[in-house]
């Protein structure tokens, strides 16, 4: 069996929500009258997962469920309010497409920003800048500015640079949902690769289930902040599409939860 | 078989390891700037030298005559609070955006603050350079100042820059705080003594702008080492003085920074 490389014990996190962000003057009135600034919200409640080298999970839930935040804090990013986490190596997540891109610059200048925020160093980008051109198929407009790309373009753009990092664990947020049929097909097999490939541990969120059941081997379906079922892939995403099914029959209102007890570990 | 873990924050890497993005960043800022091209440097040399010419032109009957050297203590007071304003904007604007990436990577908050600083830097160094050249033609230019002006330099930056820093973290409290400063940033053009000296001012208006006024220490020590002559109100202690109150003001301003930092990330 393959050893634990990722650990979060009973990790819940908690947001501090500024409801209207107020005037200097407001601010000086709030804090003489000793009015609280924020309200809390708990985006995850007592979550218990571990990881083991070379396993392929699935995150699946509503939006809002806490899918983002469990993936900022198994990297790093966020840090619990509650509970620990422990891990071997570093994960590297891609979220959102454009992170950090300068609209004004051109691809070229652009790829070396976004691989330098992934960790790669500048010889490391001119040595891959034609895989990365030729895979993003932007190699026509390597002098274009960003700011002229369509939001697919930039989404290929972003994740032809973050797939060159080789960090052995990678977490995938919805990173799937911007690309047309054929950068499919192109995703799909770098994925096949990366999902074969038992040194690499892969988490991915996604809405998409036909995707989540062909690439990962398990799951974790998190709802309202907790983990409401984990197991094998077809199982929690069965249980999770007949959730969303009666979730839609009842008009938006929670269906009832009755065998959604959550199976925290 | 077994595999030591160790707390996530721990895994962190190191301040060495974004040496690079620092760099890329710091160029990538400079090519968006009007520095990309040398008509563009040349460019963004209008901006103090059309202040100048308008100050000068205005002040000259008034203030030339009592104030030696004027059209060199005008220049560099002039570029010294075009700087000062424009590291103050810079850092509030990278401090707002800085969340963008910083809530997706485990890029420190640092490394976006300082990149975007490279312009100003240049642009500073551009323009204190045609101030020393004027000097030079003047022929007032003393080298034995060219490491004070630099160690006045360096203070200034710490002390925009901690400035800087309380008005974002404000500014992320308060969403006017952006607004408010920028109606005050236009100000400082006449509440520094740059087309007038300190000695022209009554007592109470002089310490108000010697005291309550960041700015003022650092452009009395431009003047001062860029025209080779004590202006009024410098002394030794002075510099002395805008060091010390750079420092303990960044000290303030990158605590509030990383004592509301986690707010701001986590700002839903």
């Amino acid at each position: 069996m393959s050893p634990v490389i990722l650990k979060a014990n009973n990790i819940s996190k908690r947001f501090e929500i500024y409801l209207v962000r107020k005037t200097l003057f407001r601010l000086a009135k709030t804090v003489a009258q000793r009015l609280p600034l924020s309200h809390e919200l708990w985006a995850l409640h007592r979550i218990s997962l571990e990881v083991r080298q070379g396993d392929k999970i699935a995150v699946i839930g509503r939006n809002g469920s806490g899918k983002t935040t469990l993936f900022r804090l198994l990297s790093g990013i966020y840090a619990p309010t509650e509970g620990t986490i422990e891990a071997a190596c570093p994960v590297r997540p891609l979220f959102r497409y454009g992170m950090g891109m300068n609209p004004q610059m051109t691809v070229l200048d652009n790829i070396f920003l976004i691989g330098s925020f992934y960790g790669l160093s500048v010889p490391d980008i001119r040595n891959r800048m034609e895989t990365i051109l030729a895979f993003s198929e932007l190699d026509k407009l390597a002098y274009v500015p960003v700011k002229n790309l369509s939001a697919g373009q930039i989404g290929r753009l972003t994740f032809s640079v973050f797939i060159q990092n080789q960090e052995d664990f990678l977490a995938f947020d919805e990173s799937t949902a911007m690309a047309d049929n054929p950068f499919q097909a192109k995703m799909g097999s770098y994925f096949s690769r990366l999902m074969a490939d038992e040194t690499k541990t892969v988490l991915m969120a996604s809405h998409n289930l036909n995707e989540l059941r062909r690439y990962c081997k398990t799951a974790i379906w998190l709802e309202s902040g907790q983990i409401a079922r984990t197991g094998p892939v077809d199982e929690v995403a069965s249980a999770y599409e007949e959730f969303c099914a009666a979730y839609s029959k009842t008009s938006g209102r929670e269906p009832d939860r009755e065998g959604l007890v959550p199976v925290c570990p | 078989m077994e595999v030591s873990l160790k707390p996530i924050g721990t895994l962190r890497p190191g301040w060495k390891s974004y040496r690079n993005l620092l760099g890329v960043l710091a160029r990538m800022h400079m090519r968006s700037s009007d520095y990309r091209t040398f008509l563009g440097a040349i460019w963004s040399l209008l901006g103090p030298i059309l202040t100048f010419a308008v100050l000068y032109f205005i002040a000259v009957d008034r203030f030339a005559s009592s104030i030696s050297l004027f059209s060199i203590k005008l220049l560099s007071g002039i570029i010294a609070v075009i700087f000062f304003n424009s590291v103050i904007r810079i850092v509030m604007v990278a401090v707002r955006q800085s969340r963008e990436v910083a809530i997706e990577s485990l890029v420190p908050s640092e490394i976006f603050i300082a990149a975007p600083l490279i312009v100003p830097l240049v642009k500073f160094g551009v323009e204190m350079l045609l101030a020393l050249l004027l000097a030079a033609g003047m022929g007032v230019l003393k080298i034995e100042n060219l490491p004070w002006i630099f160690l006045t330099a360096v203070f200034f930056i710490v002390m925009a820059t901690a400035i800087g820093l309380v008005l974002a973290v404000l500014d992320f409290f308060a969403a006017d705080v952006h607004e408010i400063w920028s109606r005050i940033e236009t100000l400082f053009l006449f509440i520094t003594p740059v087309f007038y000296s300190l000695d022209s001012l009554s007592p109470w208006a002089k310490n108000l702008v010697l005291w309550l006024n960041p700015a003022t220490p650092f452009v009395l020590c431009f003047q001062t080492f860029v025209s080779g002559q004590n202006v009024p109100g410098f002394d030794g202690f002075l510099l002395i003085r805008a060091i010390v109150g750079s420092l303990v003001l960044f000290f303030v301003g990158y605590l509030s920074l990383k004592k509301f930092e986690k707010q701001i990330l986590e700002f839903v």
